[in-house]
């Protein structure tokens, strides 16, 4: 079967895609996919120009993505969707002055992570996916709960031992587990106000979510780094690590797991699904999280986008797949292998890159104030909202800012903010919507 | 800034545990997270609450569909969607789920919009009866999707399901006979008998036979779904065809040509009902069939017999008046009709039908219904030779005969010779559509067998062909013997009247032939070599045309008959063979008419100057030559299929007539009665 791109185009179009997400993805909050629709709302005649070459330019920009997010992680500590734990040992190395550690252990597991990708999809994957996509189709949604479940359940009630009644021993414990059920709640209702009102107007119908995401995740991290003004120690940018091979390969595997399951899975983003993984591969340490933590990310974006590549499966998973798939859905066994052998590419170039520029970074960090690359990021990121999607983002942003910020006071995971998703969802999946319609007096 | 609370314990740390702890950094301070705990609670349920208020009050637009087509920005999209649903919903499983499918088109755009319900939300779509149907206006709260070629929605909620228009509701019923012409989206009625039924992906098709045409109606599957059982008996009744339905719907054009009812609600089809019909006499609807066009009438009339090839449907049945005064036509009946109304082994020839007739027009008329009022037993035999000595069209049952060959065509009709020890043979042909439906193989040569059809000639091949799923059964004995043949006495034609009851063999002249339509046999005079005395031998057409074929067997050619003396002057043929035999007698048209009636004669080289198709498709045909006398050549409808001519040859046309001399009505006739009897010479 003849391939609607030829290599030249692939690579250039790719590794295109690879430099813009590297260059922009290092600033918090910031998701790939809000940086794709950037490009299509500035430039959607860059996008049209070559519609086979897309996806490939998306291919690139979630594989650069998925590698420098890491560096915003890091350094300015920001807890996306993806980060599910509330201290992450990537700060302990940064107060440390070994951020660029914690960085390259990220980075080991990110190039395992989608070099593994590559070489199953290309090989086992073809048979098997089909085949494990119709298995689970029709269950989803349990799955989808389970995991739900499962995310509560793992924050088991703690802080009871610091009571001094049995009241309040009661309280303590069952406080942040309850913050959880508030800001999942609290996320959903916003979630399903964003999707299914007429609040936000329909041509912003892409980016619904993104004044939510960014409410949840990006402001409060400014928000929480304008408060404390906290300074970085120097970082010591020398590229080693310490860890064992079994550490690595601990780590990878659970990532993989989580990252795949994350992929695979409607909705399951790769918190959720790394907290599974972690969970299945029982990892423990530091260096083995941070592993785990970039084999997932990477598993997880890049997956998701690349199932969208094959050409008997055609899943769409993930916003990013849907905004490409709405443009061009690759057909062909050669797009589908140009697009494996194009992730280890990327993948190493990216590994490259994000290791000096977690070296840049770490210098620049220590001259110039946390605080105004804070403010500099808390510009950008409304300017971003109201762009895309006028004031009444702005507004949603507001109230989701502060859903995120109760997930950073009761200490609980701010996978939560995912209800945002997850409810609207579930409820459709299980015959709920109309009951979470009517309730809200939405949709009629 | 934030209050600052320190811990009742806090004490400075070492040099050596803040390098530990904190290298290169200052102490932490300690946050009581309290106070703000309360305050994310509060601003969490105000901000949630706010957008809550403002989300209600923000409308949800009307969007027009080309404005959503490969717009990959307005993916996930929520909005109301309005305009005129185009196809009949589809209903299916997807990935498990039960999907329902509404197209929808709002004429901004030549591409529909197609929107899905999946389960649970199918289900109460379902459940409510909120389904929107073809011509139905609808306002749907979608979200959509955007792929690549093409866009689709999702309905989200039942309330968001709303039908501001239905075609139909509240008008009376239009009833119509065809569907050129009318308007897509239309609502209106058929009536008629329901023909060829199948199953599609899209439901169950069939077509109604009306007064003027067919109307094509589908029953979408969604029906199945929102009726359940109740659906079933309908379905099952129209699935077997042949039964009168009275039914609406939607009109709808497949794929923009091929217009069909689609009906909305079970409630729509009546299964079973007949018009009321006025009564007639079988002889006033046969003489006037255009004054009934368009009508549906009832009467009562004898079955003579089948006359169709094995495949049409609906097949060519031939009845008579009750009345005895020999008037024959023709009535179309679905196959479906036949099989029940006409069981082989039961209802022969002979039987009376109250029946509902259609009349098309003039020359096509369609049973709705028949009733036997009379049944009169099929003819039923054991003998392959009295089975070939049927007339064409009978109802036969030929029992216990054994299968000498039996072969499957390309097609999965049954091609089986039967024979018995007589050593004569016939075809029993069972067409791929009742075939296919017998339950059995095929059976095979020496199985011993029972049919039941009717008597026919394909081409030259005498056949009887099965109609009904029954028709052949599978003995398990052996067939009985075959009666010993009886023995003839040979005696001299002027004997005849002493061997009365006798079996005798006599010779003599070949020299009438008559006709009683009464009894529908023919009478051959047969006279003595003196022409002084002569006798009438009974043999039916078959046996006839067999033996003394008019256009190969001359006047006064030497015959030798077998048979049974029944009186006098009468005689049952058995058997017979021409012994000497003499040149048929040909003549001219002025000649012919100067012969006596019966007389067997040929006329050559004759024109034809006129011609007309008589009711039952008897033809008569007025024929000249170059002594200007003109004659009449009658062709019963027995003999004209056997012609092979969809019409009559045009004026002008050269002909070679053989029968014999008749006069009918007072006109005088040839009649032809085999196939060789009447040429198109050019």
């Amino acid at each position: 079967m003849e391939a609607l791109i030829n290599p030249v185009e692939v690579l250039t179009w790719g590794l295109t895609g690879t430099f813009l997400g590297l260059l922009l993805s290092w600033i918090p909050g910031l998701h790939i996919f809000n940086l794709l629709v950037l490009v299509f709302a500035l430039a959607p005649g860059f996008i049209t120009s070559n519609i086979y070459a897309l996806p490939y330019f998306a291919l690139g920009a979630v594989v650069g993505f998925s590698f420098a997010s890491s560096i915003a992680s890091t350094y300015l500590s920001v807890s996306d969707e993806s980060m599910m734990l509330m201290l992450f040992p990537s700060q302990r190395y940064l107060l440390a002055g070994r951020g660029h550690r914690a960085v390259l252990l990220y980075l080991i597991g990110a190039l395992t992570g989608a070099v593994f990708l590559a070489v199953f999809m290309a090989t086992i994957g073809v048979y098997a996916m089909p085949v494990i996509y119709n298995l689970f189709s029709p269950y989803y949604w349990f799955i989808l709960l389970a995991i739900i479940v499962f995310m509560f359940m793992s924050e088991y009630p703690k802080e009871a031992d610091h009571g001094r009644t049995p009241r309040e021993k009661l309280w303590l414990a069952w406080r942040q587990v309850l913050g959880g059920v508030l800001v999942f709640f609290a996320s959903g209702i916003l979630g399903f106000i964003a999707s299914y009102s007429g609040l936000l107007r329909i041509e912003a119908a892409y980016a619904r979510l993104t004044p939510l995401f960014i409410g949840f995740f990006g402001f409060p991290w400014v928000l929480r780094n304008l408060i404390s003004r906290r300074s970085i120690p120097r970082q010591d940018t020398r590229d080693v690590v310490e860890t064992a091979p079994g550490a690595v390969v601990n780590g990878s595997a659970s990532g993989i797991i989580g990252g795949g399951i994350a992929a695979f899975f409607p909705i399951i983003t790769g918190g959720m699904g790394a907290l599974v993984g972690g969970h299945m591969a029982s990892s423990r340490g530091d260096d083995t999280f941070l592993i785990s933590q970039g084999a997932a990310r990477t598993v997880y974006y890049t997956g998701a986008l690349f199932f969208l590549f094959h050409p008997t499966m055609r899943i769409t998973r993930g916003s990013v797949a849907w905004l490409v798939g709405g443009v061009y859905t690759p057909k062909t066994w050669a797009e589908f292998y140009a697009g494996a052998a194009f992730i280890i590419l990327a993948a190493a170039v990216s590994f490259v890159i994000t290791l000096y520029l977690s070296k840049a970074v770490a210098r620049l960090l220590t001259r110039i104030s946390y605080v105004y690359i804070s403010a500099a990021t808390l510009v950008f990121l409304i300017s971003l909202v109201y762009y895309l999607t006028g004031p009444v983002g702005l507004v949603l942003m507001l109230a989701a800012t502060s859903v995120g910020f109760a997930a950073m006071v009761f200490n609980t995971r701010l996978s939560y903010c995912l209800g945002s998703l997850i409810l609207p969802v579930l409820a459709n999946t299980m015959g709920f919507a109309g009951f979470f319609l009517e309730l809200l007096g939405l949709g009629g | 800034m934030i209050e600052v609370a320190s811990t009742s314990d806090s004490r400075e740390y070492s040099e050596i545990e803040k390098y530990l702890y904190y290298p290169e950094t200052e102490e932490r301070r300690l946050y009581n997270v309290g106070f703000l705990k309360i305050i994310a609670v509060a601003l969490v349920l105000a901000s949630v609450v706010g957008v809550f208020a403002a989300a209600r009050y923000s409308p949800i637009p009307v969007v027009r569909i080309s404005d959503v087509q490969g717009n990959v920005l307005m993916n996930y999209a929520t909005f109301y969607v309005e305009g005129v649903v185009v196809e009949p919903p589809r209903v299916d499983y997807s990935g498990g789920k039960l999907r329902i499918t509404v197209t929808v088109n709002d004429n901004s755009t030549p591409v529909s919009l197609s929107v899905y319900a999946y389960d649970p939300l199918a289900s109460e779509m379902i459940k409510a009866r909120k389904i929107p149907f073809i011509g139905d206006r609808v306002r749907l709260l979608v979200q959509l999707r955007v792929r690549e070629d093409y866009a689709y929605a999702y309905l989200q909620d039942l309330r968001g399901v709303e039908i501001l228009e239905r075609p139909g509701s509240g008008d009376g019923k239009v009833y119509v006979d065809s569907l050129d012409g009318i308007p897509e989206y239309s609502y209106v009625c058929a009536q008629g008998l329901v023909k060829s039924p199948r199953n599609v992906s899209s439901g169950l098709l069939f077509d109604v036979a009306t007064s003027r045409d067919t109307v094509t109606v589908l029953i979408p599957t969604i029906i199945s779904h929102v009726y359940g059982d109740d659906a079933a008996p309908v379905l099952s009744a129209i699935s077997a065809g042949g039964v009168p339905v009275d039914v609406c719907g939607v009109v709808y054009y497949y794929r923009g040509t091929s217009p069909e009812i689609v009906v909305r609600e079970l409630e729509d089809v009546n299964i079973g009902v007949v018009p009321v019909a006025e009564t007639v006499s079988f002889g006033d609807l046969v003489f006037n069939t255009a004054l009934y066009e368009g009508q549906t009438v009832r009467t009562q009339a004898r079955f003579v017999g089948v006359y169709c090839e094995a495949f049409d449907d609906p097949c060519r049945l031939v009845f008579e008046d009750v009345e005895g005064q020999g008037i024959t036509g023709d009535i179309m009946m679905p196959k479906a009709l036949m099989a029940t109304a006409i069981d082989p082994w039961s209802v022969g020839s002979g039987t009376v039908f109250n029946l509902a007739v259609n009349v098309i027009n003039s020359t096509y008329m369609v049973a709705y219904a028949a009733d036997p009022v009379e049944v009169a037993p099929p003819f039923e035999t054991s003998s392959v030779e009295e089975a070939l000595s049927q007339e064409r069209g009978r109802i036969i049952v030929l029992r216990n005969v054994t299968v000498s060959s039996s072969s499957t065509t390309s097609g999965g009709s049954w091609r089986i010779y039967v024979s018995d020890p007589s050593g004569y043979n016939i075809l029993v042909f069972v067409p791929s559509t009742v075939a296919n439906s017998m339950g059995f193989e095929i059976p095979a040569k020496g199985t011993y067998i029972s049919v039941a059809g009717y008597r026919h000639v394909y081409g030259s091949t005498d056949e009887i062909v099965v109609y009904t799923v029954n028709g052949v059964t599978v003995e398990t004995a052996p067939p009985p013997p075959p009666p010993q043949p009886p023995a003839f006495i040979e005696i001299d034609i002027r004997s005849v009247p002493g061997y009365v009851g006798s079996n005798v063999s006599f010779t003599g002249l070949f020299y009438a032939i008559r006709y009683d339509s009464s009894q529908r046999i023919y009478y051959v005079e047969v006279r003595s070599s003196d022409e002084g005395f002569s006798v009438n031998v009974s043999m039916n057409r078959t046996q006839l045309i067999s033996f003394l074929d008019p256009a190969t067997v001359g006047w006064k050619s030497l015959i030798r008959i077998n048979g049974t003396v029944k009186s006098d002057s009468l005689v049952e043929y058995v058997y017979g063979e021409v012994v000497e035999l003499r040149n048929p007698l040909t003549v001219t048209v002025q000649e012919a008419l100067a012969q006596p009636l019966g007389r067997p004669l040929v006329v050559l080289n004759a024109t034809v100057v006129g011609s007309r198709v008589l009711s039952g498709n008897n033809w008569e045909i007025n024929i000249t030559d170059p002594t200007g006398a003109v004659i009449t050549v009658f062709i019963p409808s027995s003999t004209v299929s056997d012609l092979g001519m969809s019409s009559p040859p045009s004026n002008g046309s050269l002909v070679k007539v053989a029968g014999y001399r008749d006069v009918y009505g007072g006109k005088q006739e040839i009649v032809v009665i085999s196939r060789n009897g009447f040429v198109v010479l050019g």
